[in-house]
Parts: structure tokens; sequence; C-alpha cells
């Protein structure tokens, strides 16, 4: 790592109880595992596992949604969790979160200026046109036109959307972005033209984001650096190059194996890691 | 064993105003051969699907042949059509949670179908339900069989799922993004058992996909489909390796570098 890091996270876990049917033996699942790791300024830290591995509990941490049972999150050097409500408010607008779904994730009764502007309460207050300049900027930077802003979101595309989702995440001018699973939704074409979009911020804005994904090819695309999870831990991290292609980990070998690639088509070459054939 | 001949279906709105949805796709499957079908959302691929299994909502039109065996499918009484479905074509769902009826144990849904078509007592379709299991490799069949889906992995349910299809040995199977549900190294699991079981049973397979990795690992032949027609069709290595459509092209360079492989040097993605 050469730059300074941007982002630290030290230790975290975080137990869930479990309530059994009867009310008796209650269990207690670690989603995540002592995790720790750090993301230098201007860089895309991939987090790559499966359903269940902790990823997305990994990410509420982050974002302050959730607590950790135990550890911390550092960012630009001050501890999250040990700020007070009004200093958190205050940091909130440094980080923000692109999901998934870019159906679920934008109110369809309201137009598009109103959900790309919401952050901008965290910021303290706006004039009116403030407000508009701020939302037709963010909207430019994701290849939106400010005229967007009228529109409601079943007007748009599935893409479009996600583009939408990323203004609403930038208009707080943030230093750090989540984006969880953020094209899996997404048709191919889509998907390689927010990839890029995502690609251009970082060089552009120095935007730094952690971006989490179960697919591989994705993630090397845009990481620079990747994070394996298995089970709520942390079992591998590394420049994307050095992971994906020396993986240390018998399970990320097992990821790269199963992951479909066009250098084997057809049923023999599947076929052959079996003894019958 | 299926043609498919100049078939089209249409939407017809409240206004008489007719949609296209799928418009004159043409192919032949041979038996024991497994047909993948690719394309982007909207492409018409589920259309395609649900008109061979004549599964379509109320307000969609087929026209054109749909042969199996020498049945033209779209002429076909529903009476008729309900002896084909199930167990002359089976069919597999993307929702493993779904596609399976949550207030039922699992064993019950798979000898739903043999009780229904094949006549047989309780106590034999069990047992064959337990074969169904283990022939998809769910370890522990024999308890298994008794599980509701809920307190089974979404990879056993897609297992589940398979085994329903299965139940009663039809020549066809049409699997809808049967994976895309799924982890990777569950999709490759399954993808595993439907290559066992179309080469140890000959069945066909009509495997649909928006992933052309998944494509190019199971399917022999590939036909590309982009709003409703289809692009091109062609052995699986032809199409992805040297693809003629400029849709095709596309595609495949907006896949990630690692999932396009070799073919990463020749292509680059679009800006």
């Amino acid at each position: 790592m050469s730059g300074p890091a941007l982002l630290e996270v030290r230790h975290l876990t975080r137990d869930y109880k479990l309530r059994s049917g009867d009310g008796l033996a209650a269990r207690t699942l670690r989603a995540v595992d002592d995790v720790s790791f750090a993301v230098e300024q201007g860089s895309v830290l991939g987090i790559v596992g499966e359903s269940g591995c902790g990823k997305s509990t990994l990410a509420r941490i982050i974002m302050a949604l959730d607590r950790p049972t135990v550890g911390e999150v550092v960012f630009e050097g001050e501890s999250l969790f040990a700020l007070s409500a009004g200093a958190l408010r205050q940091r909130r607008r440094d980080f923000q979160m692109v999901f998934q779904d870019p159906y679920g994730s934008l109110d369809p009764r309201h137009a598009i200026g109103r959900i790309v502007a919401e952050p901008l309460h965290l910021g303290g207050a706006l004039t009116r046109s403030e407000r508009t300049m701020r939302v037709a900027e963010a909207l430019e930077i994701v290849g939106l036109k400010a005229t967007d802003a009228a529109r409601y979101p079943h007007e748009f595309s599935g893409g479009q959307r996600q583009r939408i989702a990323i203004a609403r995440a930038l208009i707080t001018r943030p230093k750090l972005v989540i984006a969880d699973e953020a094209v899996s939704a997404l048709d191919l074409s889509v998907q390689a033209q927010i990839l890029h979009l995502l690609m251009e911020l970082k060089e552009r804005n120095r935007l730094t984001v952690l971006f989490i994904s179960h697919n591989l090819g994705v993630i090397e695309e845009i990481a620079d650096r990747v994070g394996v999870m298995y089970a709520g831990r942390l079992i591998e991290i590394g420049a994307t190059r050095d992971v994906l292609h020396h993986p240390q980990h018998e399970y990320t070998q097992r990821l790269l194996d199963a992951e479909p690639t066009l250098d084997v088509i057809g049923r023999s070459g599947h076929r052959s890691a079996q003894a019958s054939g | 064993m299926l043609k498919v001949s100049a078939l089209s279906v249409d939407i017809v709105g409240s206004d008489g105003v007719a949609a296209r949805i799928v418009d004159d796709v043409s192919f032949d499957l041979a038996q024991g051969e497994t047909l993948g079908i690719v394309g982007e959302s909207g492409a018409g691929k589920t259309m395609l699907a649900l008109a061979i299994m004549r599964l379509l909502p109320a307000i969609a039109r087929p026209s054109g042949e749909i042969l199996l065996g020498g049945d033209n499918l779209l002429a076909l009484s529903e009476t008729d059509m309900c002896a084909v479905r199930g167990r002359r074509i089976g069919m597999i769902f993307q929702e493993p949670m779904t596609a399976l009826n949550p207030a039922q144990r699992v064993g019950t849904q798979i000898a739903e179908g043999l009780i229904l078509h094949r006549s047989l007592a309780q106590r034999e379709a069990r047992q064959q339900a337990i074969d169904l299991l283990e022939r998809v490799r769910i370890a522990d069949a024999r308890r298994r069989v008794d599980c509701f889906p809920h307190e089974l992995s979404g990879g056993q349910r897609q297992r589940v799922g398979i085994a329903i299809a299965l139940a009663l040995r039809p020549g066809l199977l049409i699997a809808d993004e049967p994976t895309t549900a799924l982890d990777v190294t569950v999709q490759k699991e399954i993808l595993d058992i439907l290559d066992e079981l179309v080469s140890d049973l000959r069945m066909s397979l009509i495997f649909i996909s928006h992933d052309i990795g998944v494509i190019g690992r199971i399917a022999d032949s590939t036909l590309v489909m982009l709003g409703g027609r289809k692009m091109e069709q062609g052995p699986t290595a032809r199409v992805l390796r040297a693809p003629t459509a400029a849709y095709t092209q596309s595609l495949l360079a907006a896949m990630p570098r690692r999932t396009r492989g070799s073919l990463a040097r020749t292509q680059e993605p679009p800006r």
C-alpha cells in the first residue's frame, strides 16, 4: 500500500443472536469474523464471496448502519463508532452506498430530482437553486441530463436507474462509495457501461470504491485489490492480479474453478474432470 | 425430436394492437442434444420456452409450428397438452424457492406426477422420489424426502426442481435460467448433474440463460436472441469463437475479460 488509508477496518466481528423456534437454546451466528483491511484513497477494493459469507453485513457496518460486536471502522483516522451522533451524521456525507436492485432502491412516487437530492440533508442548509445545481451536476457526471430530474423512475431502463442510484450516492461528493452487487442485476452490455463509469469516477475524481460482488470476472475488471470472504472471514487479500492468478487459499481456487469461462467450450471439456468422461 | 418452425408470439393489448415478442424463430433439436438459448432481458427467451410448454399468458397468441415427435403442440387440445407436460417435456424454473410449494414436503411434490400420470401407489411413488433425489445427488435422500423446501438450501431446492422435472422421464427438458439464482460453486454442481442426465438418459435439453459462460459450458449448439428474433445459431464453439452476428460480437465484447478467456486478446470491451 503506497498512499494513506482512507478507510481502515480493524478486527470487525458481528454476532447475531438466533432465537430458536421453541425459545430455548439461543444460538449465535458469527456473520463477520475478525475482518481487518485498509483501503487506499483513490483505489477500488473488491470483496468477493458467495451468499451468506458476510459481504453485505460488512458493508452495513462500514456504512454505520449496523454496529460491530467487536472491532472498529476508522475513516480518515477517526473511529466512526466513537463519534457523537451529530458528528457521525456530518461524516455520513463522506461515504455513500449503491445497492443491487435499481428497481427496489428508487422510490417510484418521487421524481428523480428529489431522489437524487435526498442525501443532501446530511450536508446542512442549501438554497433551492444550489440544490438544483448539485442535482444537475450529479446527473451529468453519470451521463444523464439535468432535465431528467423532472422524470420518474419508471421512465428509465435498469441501467439508467443504476446511474440514478450512483448520482444519488455522488451528490454529497463522498470520498468512499460502497457498491453492493451494483451491477449484478444488469444485462451484460449495461454492466460493462456501469463498470466503465465507476472506473472513470475513480480516475477523475479520486473516488475510493468498495466493490462487493460474487462475480470474479467483474471484480477483475474494476478492482485494484481484492479480498475473498468465506464464512464471515476474510481468508485472503491482495493485488487483484495476484489473488486471481496465484490464489493462496483453497477456497479461492475453488471459486475460480467453478466460474465458467469461454476457454473451455462444450461438454467434453466440462466432463474431462470426471473419471468416467 | 423437436422441430420449431416460424414460431412467433404476439401480445395483443386491450386496444387491439399486437406486439411481437417472439419473431419467426425456427430450430431443430436432436435426441440427446443440448441447445443453449442466450440473450439479454426482453429477448423473448422465456416466452419461447413457455410457448413450447403451452403455458403462455392468455393475452399471448402463438403462431407457427412446434413439432414434438410428429405432434404439433400448438394444435393439441388442452387435455392432450396436459399429457405432454411432465411426461414428454419437463420444465425447470429459475427460482427454486417459488417453483416449489412451500407447504408440501418435497417427496410429495416429486411423487405427485408419478401418482397422477403413472398411477403409482403412495409407497412406490415415495421410493421413486427417493431414487430421483439420489439421482440428482442429494445426500441422505431417505431423510430429505420428508423435508419442506425451507429446510433445504438453494442448491438442494434446485435439485428437487430437477427431480420433479425428471420424474416421468420426459425426452425433453427445458431449463429456464436454472442456475442464475445460485452461487458459482453450486451452479457448477447443477451443471454437472444436468450434463450427466443428458448423457446417461439421452435426454434433449433446452438451456436458457443470459450467461454466455454457462452456455459455453453446457450447450452443443447455441441460439442467440435479441428483441424476439434469432440473431444466429450454430455449434456453440463456432458461435462463441467466430460469431457472425454483430450482436453476438457485442455481447462477447461486453463480457469481463476473465470470463471471455482466450477471446480477451482479440476483442476489446466497448467504450
